[in-house]
């Protein structure tokens, strides 16, 4: 269904309905659930891909989590957990977001779409990522220990999509997956008044 | 202790000035004359103030709302203020002669209403006064009248009064709303009030049979929550559009998943519109408790110099959301969802003020 309400949608895009525009908070986890619930895959020479994405978040700039899918609690906060909790997560990559973006714009294009280019890090052994020649960048993709994580600014990074993914899933998949879906999200969100 | 009324004996007029004159600098006053108001002399004019919010008010005048708070002397109508304004809200005061024991004051609330409570002395002199001299100044564009009944004093002449001040009211502000607090109602035997409260009611509607003017009765006492429930019903009347403030209430209450949203006036805590998304809650009074522990704390945050914009409580069954929501309003609201995040709840209270403010405006016309 729709991330806000019609109405209110309707009234922001200024089509003279006096409404308000709101987010529809129990549908959030289904829009995110797009990332993470298993889908049939096509035929492909070379057998379908591996991997899956484990767990998806929207986060207000600030970290402050709006809205999650995925992250099953036997995967994530048993105490033999490999991977890292949600919480743990979305401060840390806020923060790194935060970090990048401020020496990093990022760019638009004539049509005031947000450029798309590429920085990857390796997070665990603080090597200096490999910067895209773009000097803009609206995709963080980090390379952990036992999965990978992608970042996508949305409305100009007032909020940060997340995906988390296991190592088998290429990073390159990952990157188009978490595109689609914030291109909706950007789509979607960008009605809701700015307060931040 | 937060729930016992402030005033439980009538204040000293001394300690009375000294509580005013303490609020007398929030905001701008209503300038009245020092002097004795004889027959001889001009009803007190309206001057505005020179204070930033004196010229705000003089700018809004024409859309000023006068609410009349009147009773006879000692019918608890001080103590009925700190209950219900505290003692934090703008009011002016002073004396119109020595002898002569009246006070006016203005509290704000609700945007630009003005309660302008009429503390009169028990002297007919006084009533004639008032009655005679200032009549329309008084009795002029009121939207509304509080008269205080004490419940143990409610002799003839004590209607007769009351019926004197309808009457003026009819002729200046017919189509004014006129709510009558029998109070005190807490020193009537319980197996008795209802009878007692039958008994005053019907007295009442007999002598304003004839005005134009709506008389409803309410029971109170401070003691109670039928003060706060009284004084909600008052401030829900001066709230036309109730339905449509509730319609979008409503749409929140159901985009955001919770499960109760209330509409609190932001000065009083009174209830101005709520709504509940299914099961009923058990408890009928939680509205005025909520309103003394949330003025409480603002009283506390005042006192360690910091303004209250709100808060969130979490417990194992759910989140209580307060925020300061448009400017005479403050939202609550309750989710018990565990799925749902706070922060996203925080962003839909965020994206609904504009929506809110424009509406509540509105309302007050």
């Amino acid at each position: 269904g729709p991330l806000l309400n019609p109405k209110g949608a309707a009234a922001a895009a200024g089509t003279g309905v006096f409404a308000m525009a709101l987010l529809r908070v129990k549908e959030l986890p289904h829009v995110l659930g797009q990332l993470t619930e298993a889908r049939p895959m096509p035929d492909l020479p070379g057998g379908a891909p591996e991997g899956r994405v484990l767990g998806a978040m929207l986060m207000s700039r600030h970290g402050a989590l709006l809205g999650s899918s995925g992250f099953d609690a036997a995967e994530f906060e048993a105490p033999d957990a490999v991977h890292p909790s949600p919480k743990v997560m979305s401060a840390i990559v806020s923060n790194i977001w935060a970090e990048y973006a401020a020496g990093n714009a990022p760019a638009l294009d004539n049509n005031n779409n947000v450029m798309d280019g590429v920085v990857a890090a390796a997070m665990d052994n603080n090597a200096s990522g490999e910067e895209g020649a773009a000097a803009s960048f609206h995709t963080l993709l980090l390379e952990l220990q036992h999965g990978h994580l992608a970042v996508v600014g949305i409305c100009g990074g007032d909020y940060l999509l997340c995906a988390y993914a296991d190592e088998k899933l290429q990073p390159g998949l990952l990157r188009i997956k978490i595109g689609a879906l914030a291109s909706y999200l950007n789509e979607s969100l960008r009605h809701l008044p700015r307060c931040q | 202790a937060p729930l016992l009324p402030v005033c439980l004996r009538r204040p000293e007029s001394s300690e009375r000035r000294k509580l005013l004159e303490d609020e007398a600098r929030l905001c701008g006053s209503v300038d009245y004359p020092r002097s004795a108001a004889t027959s001889a002399e001009s009803p007190p004019r309206h001057r505005p103030s020179t204070s930033p919010c004196g010229r705000r008010h003089r700018l809004q005048s024409t859309m000023k709302k006068k609410v009349l708070l009147m009773g006879k002397s000692g019918s608890g109508k001080t103590s009925m203020r700190s209950i219900i304004f505290a003692d934090y809200l703008a009011r002016d005061t002073t004396r119109l002669s020595p002898t002569i024991d009246v006070e006016y004051s203005s509290v704000q609330f609700l945007g630009n209403l003005h309660l302008h409570l009429w503390d009169c002395g028990g002297q007919d002199d006084f009533y004639k006064n008032y009655l005679d001299n200032m009549r329309d100044h008084i009795f002029r564009s009121v939207e509304l009248l509080v008269y205080v009944f004490d419940i143990e004093h409610f002799e003839a002449v004590d209607l007769k009064q009351f019926e004197a001040v309808a009457e003026a009211l009819d002729q200046h502000s017919p189509d004014a709303l006129v709510f009558v607090l029998l109070h005190k109602m807490d020193l009537v035997a319980e197996e008795e009030r209802s009878l007692v409260f039958r008994e005053r009611e019907s007295l009442i509607n007999e002598c304003t049979r004839n005005l134009a003017v709506r008389v409803k009765c309410f029971p109170s006492s401070i003691w109670d929550e039928t003060l706060y429930r009284a004084w909600s019903q008052i401030v829900y009347s001066l709230v036309p559009n109730t339905k449509l403030l509730e319609d979008n209430l409503n749409d929140f209450c159901k985009i955001c998943g919770s499960d109760e949203v209330v509409l609190f006036e932001s000065t009083t805590f009174l209830v101005i519109a709520h709504c509940e998304d299914g099961s009923k809650h058990s408890d009928v009074h939680r509205f005025e408790k909520i309103s003394n522990i949330i003025k409480q704390f603002k009283l506390s945050c005042r006192k360690a110099q910091a303004s209250f914009e709100g808060m969130v409580v979490q417990n194992s069954r759910f989140t209580a959301f307060f925020n300061l929501f448009t400017s005479n309003t403050c939202i609550m609201v309750i989710v018990s969802d565990t799925d749902i995040q706070p922060a996203s709840i925080q962003l839909n209270i965020d994206a609904a003020k504009p929506h809110f403010e424009s509406l509540i405006p509105q309302t007050q016309m």
